[in-house]
């Protein structure tokens, strides 16, 4: 049994680590498309660079690293304030409005 | 797969359901093992087109995948070290609402931006024209002559 955990250990750790380097080999090499990732979509086409795609992508980059590192310094899942989540909540709430309003505003034709 | 890394009591006190426990272990943990290996060689090779990942409906990426992307990695990459850290390797006995609500919001926001794009990309309904209405024909009056008095 201590054999199979092991393989399994280790199985699981290689293929996530695979499958997370594929993806960021691709992301950074253009296998996968992220042109438009920061701008502004219009009916008319891609526009300028969204301050609220900006800030949604710091704010998502820092949380994901802020819930990575407590995990590796904790062993477990940290407790996130609230305060931290009404934060994230309202970077989302930005973003979506921001393009909701775009795409009820934005008439040229596409 | 996790779950059969540990091993509970009741399982090493039979013999022949621990020897059933090892065989069915390891079974899974090569079928998923030869699944994993086929999902990647194909996405190395460029069966599994992993261009439109983070894409919308539009083809231009999409900030709101992309997100739910990163999160998705992190809670697994979490989820894996913190099994691996226990001994024997367990699950966590509780999930914190934190870690759930940010799931909640990733999650969320993706389903919200997927119907603000496909409330866009909805073709306007069709303007439904009324001819306006013909003339009405002239009313034809006819005067009767007035009877004639005779004396």
């Amino acid at each position: 049994m201590t054999l199979l955990a092991n393989f399994a250990r280790y199985e699981i750790g290689i293929l996530l680590a695979v499958f997370a380097g594929v993806i960021a080999y691709q992301l950074l090499t253009g296998g996968i498309k992220t042109r438009g990732l920061l701008c502004e979509k219009t009916k008319a086409g891609l526009g300028g660079v969204s301050a609220a795609r900006v800030q949604l992508l710091l704010f998502t980059l820092a949380m994901a690293f802020y819930v990575l590192s407590q995990v590796i310094e904790l062993r477990k899942f940290p407790e996130i304030e609230t305060k931290w989540l009404l934060m994230l909540g309202g970077s989302h709430s930005v973003f979506l409005g921001a393009k909701g309003v775009l795409s009820l505003f934005s008439s040229e034709p596409k | 797969m996790l779950l059969l890394l540990q091993t509970p009591i009741a399982i090493q006190q039979d013999p022949n359901f621990h020897f059933l426990a090892l065989v069915m272990g390891w079974i899974i943990t090569v079928l998923i093992a030869a699944f994993a290996l086929a999902i990647i060689y194909k996405m190395i090779k460029g069966d599994i087109d992993l261009m439109y990942l983070i894409a919308g409906a539009d083809g231009d990426a999409s900030l709101s995948r992309f997100q739910f992307l990163i999160f998705t990695f992190v809670i697994a990459l979490g989820l894996f070290l913190i099994v691996l850290s226990a001994n024997p390797p367990a699950f966590p006995t509780s999930i914190p609402g934190g870690i759930l609500a940010l799931l909640g919001i990733s999650g969320g926001s993706y389903v919200t931006s997927k119907a603000v794009d496909a409330n866009a990309n909805k073709p306007p309904a069709p303007q439904v024209i009324i001819p306006p209405a013909p003339p009405a024909p002239a009313a034809a009056v006819v005067v009767n002559p007035p009877p004639e008095q005779n004396g």
